[in-house]
């Protein structure tokens, strides 16, 4: 029976080919359809009426788009740590010391901290410069596609729970796979570095990501706006709310 | 190693208590697979590339969930509670042994 076939026969096991790009991506077309809120295209492209992106596709997808949105950045980094010879987070530290002298001439304790910093960054690596510089860079990119593995597994942990609770029937794979999709538009936030655009990139990014992720989750578990808004922002709120609380406690408990 | 096979043999006996009718060696084989997302640690080996704690213990406890609730066959409110039960069991005994170091150094002291 083909891979690509979507008829179940008995006794029958369908293939996965491991090997091929669309068993761990969903397709263009169907990224494409999420970027522009057609859930339907996105989700379940052969009107089976159900979720038919797969959890590993979403792993994939979450992987492949932080990899692109981390390149800029990855790009900026290089640029400014191999000049320097250092690691790139000494080299962001050395020039936002640099900045801070600019923008606070004549303040003497500012003068020293700067300087150290920047004699810091100054030290000789243990590695040749160029290869700390790559390394560090290529390090802090593989973090975008981490991150954006922790969001959406551990915020989607939160999410699903809740919906859960008031009464989805979705399955954990379906969940996590349709949600995958809200790290499309996720994407425009790898374009933080560039001047002027980039803070309105990462505005508009995370905004229609947001959006995004509760469509989708109004789509996959409940159909009512209200109940999706809640469970999505419930733990948000919560993730704020108790470091408020615990500080607030110890601050009075210790006073 | 240790983690695992508690986990697994608290679990299997909670599910049991809970109406599963899963198999121990199912319940080990398929609760081992919790291990899976620590694959992601290899990527640590580039220099400030970290993998969260919370990612692996939450995509952990997630497939832990999903192992228990498919070997034994469990509805999903009755696999979550079989799911906390080896970390409440877990919390449960560090609280336990903290207060019992707490009253010894508070009795005693050192000596």
């Amino acid at each position: 029976m083909s891979a690509k076939s979507y008829i179940d026969l008995p006794g029958q096991r369908s293939k996965v080919d491991l090997l091929h790009w669309q068993t761990w991506t969903p397709t263009l077309a169907q990224i494409w359809a999420a970027c522009r809120f057609q859930l339907d295209d996105a989700l379940d492209p052969y009107e089976r009426k159900r979720v038919t992106v797969t959890m590993r596709q979403g792993l994939g997808l979450v992987m492949i788009l932080g990899l692109t949105a981390g390149l800029i950045p990855m790009i900026a980094n290089l640029w400014l740590a191999v000049p320097m010879g250092a690691a790139v987070p000494l080299a962001q530290l050395a020039n936002g010391a640099a900045e801070t002298l600019r923008a606070f001439t004549g303040s003497v304790p500012l003068d020293i901290a700067a300087h150290t910093v920047q004699t810091m960054a100054g030290l000789e690596p243990r590695m040749p410069g160029f290869f700390a510089a790559l390394l560090s860079a290529i390090g802090m990119w593989l973090n975008w596609p981490l991150t954006w593995l922790t969001l959406w597994i551990v915020y989607g942990a939160f999410v699903v729970g809740i919906v859960r609770i008031m009464g989805a029937h979705n399955t954990l794979e379906e969940y996590y796979a349709a949600t995958s999709f809200a790290a499309a538009p996720l994407t425009l936030t790898g374009l933080a570095p560039l001047p002027w655009i980039g803070p309105l990139a990462t505005l508009v990014g995370l905004t229609a990501a947001f959006v995004l992720y509760v469509q989708i989750v109004r789509y996959v578990a409940l159909r009512d706006i209200g109940r999706t808004l809640l469970a999505v922002l419930a733990p948000i709120a919560l993730a704020i709310f108790l470091p408020v609380a615990t500080a607030l406690a110890t601050y009075l408990l210790t006073r | 190693m240790i983690g695992w096979l508690l986990f697994s043999l608290i679990a299997y006996g909670a599910a049991r208590a809970a109406g599963g009718s899963g198999g121990l060696s199912s319940t080990l084989g398929a609760t081992a697979l919790m291990t899976a997302p620590n694959i992601l640690l290899l990527l640590t080996i580039m220099p400030f590339a970290a993998t969260s704690g919370a990612l692996l213990a939450v995509w952990g406890l997630l497939i832990g969930y999903r192992a228990i609730q498919v070997v034994h066959r469990l509805p999903w409110q009755k696999a979550v509670a079989v799911t906390i039960i080896p970390y409440a069991a877990a919390l449960g005994l560090l609280t336990l042994m903290a207060s019992v170091f707490a009253l010894g150094f508070t009795a005693g002291g050192y000596r």
